[in-house]
């Protein structure tokens, strides 16, 4: 049987069923065709506006003229009028007088009629100014050299399409023929492999997250504090902003609605459709202040822990601290482990979660906090033997967390999360037998 | 009618389909096929990937290829012999919405034919799933 080249495959599960071949063509035409058009754009930037303006600026030859007349030249475009100033400018050139038209190089054209006029008026006929002619031709000649923003701009306009259109042929042509297993083991062979030597000789897990910044910070009592997942005021800050911006948004269409009822020109539909959406608004307003009750009303949550990174059958202990002034119905800490997953849906990127272990490890309920008087407790937690280690790659991730989980009253209710790192078993630990019969005991004392 | 098509068959030296980190995994590979086969290269790796909800992540822990520009004739004949020393993680797993599955992965690309790949998964380590409730 020949291996011919066909465009489609006959789909395998979740594989594509288009040929890797079709696939690759297609994104080298597409990154081709992405590459050129930057190479163009740029081309046409650098030889009709940056030369230009760059050899107005060093290598014309500046002079005295005289305005001997001046008009705004106009110029018909299928789409729309322009227009561009244009002088008349009476000169020497090696003692031989001329008149050419001229103004700036670039002849950079506008749409704007009144803005050129407001040009013409800033100069007077028959009056003199400093001008600067093109020695290899002195029918080019200009009152004004600029800096050329405008070209500036053009030329990086281009930069992305050159840089996305060639790194996107750069790529797929790295990859052309190769089966994904050898890009890959190429990937770590080559430069990328040295970039993160030292990361890779720190770390001897590979796909276990290092979690350095959860080490770097000493606890009060006990090794080290865990670092919150996502502050609450960094919370109420994004919470705040999404409410921000719709509700401006709401609130222009809104206004409109308004405005047709008192003007007695109510429209109904825009009026309906509007309803969810202000529901939408005011549910952001209700997040916004309970948010900003937890941040401010219920005080900081942390947590201390004994050893960090674990590993599966160790023990530990966990330091809970709750500030603020609070009546407590009741306050949890579980060990969680969640399965954390990315993936594309046509455009979207979505991210899905789901929780595949948790055990509370402690628990109390109805008590109060004084403002001054945080409340402390230090419990012993085991993670079960045996359960998977911390895991992370490009779209999928197993998390290790502590969650406090508190229940107020006249206060909402809050969650705060604290990541761990969990490594594999140890093989070599002497203490592990004990620790695991240990561990098996707390389990089943529960 | 039997089946004309060329196929890799991989075998472990060892009989079990569960290994631990550091330790050693060895076999060989072998090509079926009625017709002599003429390749132009092979591939051998061992490797990691993702199953599940999310878009499958992968990494090869090693890699070899041998090609026909490099190392001269291949002789697919021959059973195709590998080791290699199995690293501390990830391990495999087994989850809800994710699995971590590891394999070795042989890639043949003959002269005249379609590409071909095998595969056999084996576990490394033992983790305990998690049950359907969270426990």
């Amino acid at each position: 049987m020949r291996r011919g080249f066909r465009l489609v495959h006959k789909k395998r599960g979740h594989r594509h069923s288009v040929s890797p071949m079709a696939g690759h063509l297609g994104e080298l035409v597409f990154f081709g065709i992405v590459f050129l058009i930057g190479l163009v754009w740029m081309a046409a930037a650098l030889v009709f506006l940056v030369t230009p303006l760059w050899r107005a600026n060093t290598r014309f030859v500046e002079t005295v003229c005289e305005i001997e007349n001046k008009r705004v030249v106009v110029t018909d475009d299928p789409d729309e009028t322009r227009f561009r100033p244009e002088f008349l400018l009476r000169f020497e050139v090696e003692g031989r007088s001329q008149a050419h038209w001229g103004y700036s190089v670039c002849r950079v054209i506008s749409t704007n009629r009144a803005e050129q006029e407001a040009i013409l008026e800033g100069y007077e006929v028959g009056q003199t100014y400093p001008c600067w002619y093109d020695p290899s031709d002195p029918t080019r000649v200009v009152l004004v050299r600029e800096f050329g923003w405008f070209a500036m701009m053009m030329v990086l306009g281009a930069l992305p399409f050159v840089l996305i259109g060639g790194g996107g042929v750069l790529f797929v042509l790295l990859r052309f023929g190769k089966s994904d297993e050898h890009v890959l083991a190429t990937w770590r062979k080559g430069n990328w492999d040295r970039v993160v030597k030292k990361q890779a000789e720190s770390n001897r897990l590979p796909g276990v997250p290092q979690g350095a910044d959860m080490t770097n910070s000493p606890g009060t009592t006990l090794a080290y504090r865990l670092p919150i997942s996502a502050s609450p005021t960094w919370k109420l800050v994004g919470i705040l902003l999404a409410a921000l911006l719709w509700n401006a948004a709401v609130a222009y269409f809104t206004t409109i609605a308004v405005r047709g009822f008192l003007l007695g020109q109510p429209d109904w539909w825009v009026t309906i459709f509007l309803v969810p959406f202000v529901a939408l608004g005011i549910f952001f307003i209700f997040l916004f202040f309970r948010q900003l009750l937890i941040a401010t009303g219920v005080g900081k949550t942390f947590l201390e822990i004994s050893d960090h990174p674990l590993h599966p059958g160790q023990i530990c202990r966990v330091l809970v601290h709750q500030s603020g002034r609070l009546r407590v119905r009741s306050l949890k800490l579980f060990l969680v482990c969640r399965e954390k997953t990315q993936f594309r849906e046509g455009t979207d990127t979505r991210i899905e979660t789901k929780t595949v272990f948790s055990q509370e490890i402690f628990r109390r309920q109805r008590f109060d906090i004084q403002r001054g008087i945080p409340f402390e407790a230090e419990v012993e937690m085991a993670v079960p033997q045996g359960v998977m280690h911390s895991f992370r790659s490009a779209n999928n991730e197993i998390q290790w967390l502590l969650v406090v989980e508190g229940k107020l009253t006249r206060k909402p209710n809050f969650q705060r999360e604290f990541y761990l790192i969990v490594h594999p078993e140890k093989e070599h630990d002497e203490s592990r037998g004990a620790e695991a019969v240990r561990a098996e005991e707390l389990r089943g004392g529960e | 009618m039997a089946d004309v098509h060329p196929s890799v068959l991989i075998r472990f030296d060892e009989n079990g389909l569960v290994f631990q980190p550091g330790e050693t995994l060895s076999g060989e590979y072998r090509v079926d096929s009625v017709e002599p086969l003429q390749c132009k290269a092979v591939e051998l790796s061992v490797l990691w990937y993702t199953e599940g909800k999310g878009d499958e992540d992968m990494a090869v822990h090693a890699f070899e290829r041998t090609s026909e520009e490099k190392n001269g004739p291949i002789d697919v004949t021959r059973p195709g012999r590998f080791q290699v020393t199995l690293p501390s993680s990830p391990l495999s797993y087994d989850g809800h919405n994710l699995k971590i599955r590891w394999c070795v992965r042989v890639r043949l690309f003959p002269k005249r034919e379609k590409e071909l790949v095998a595969q056999k998964d084996f576990t490394l380590g033992a983790v305990c799933p998690f049950g359907v409730d969270g426990s």
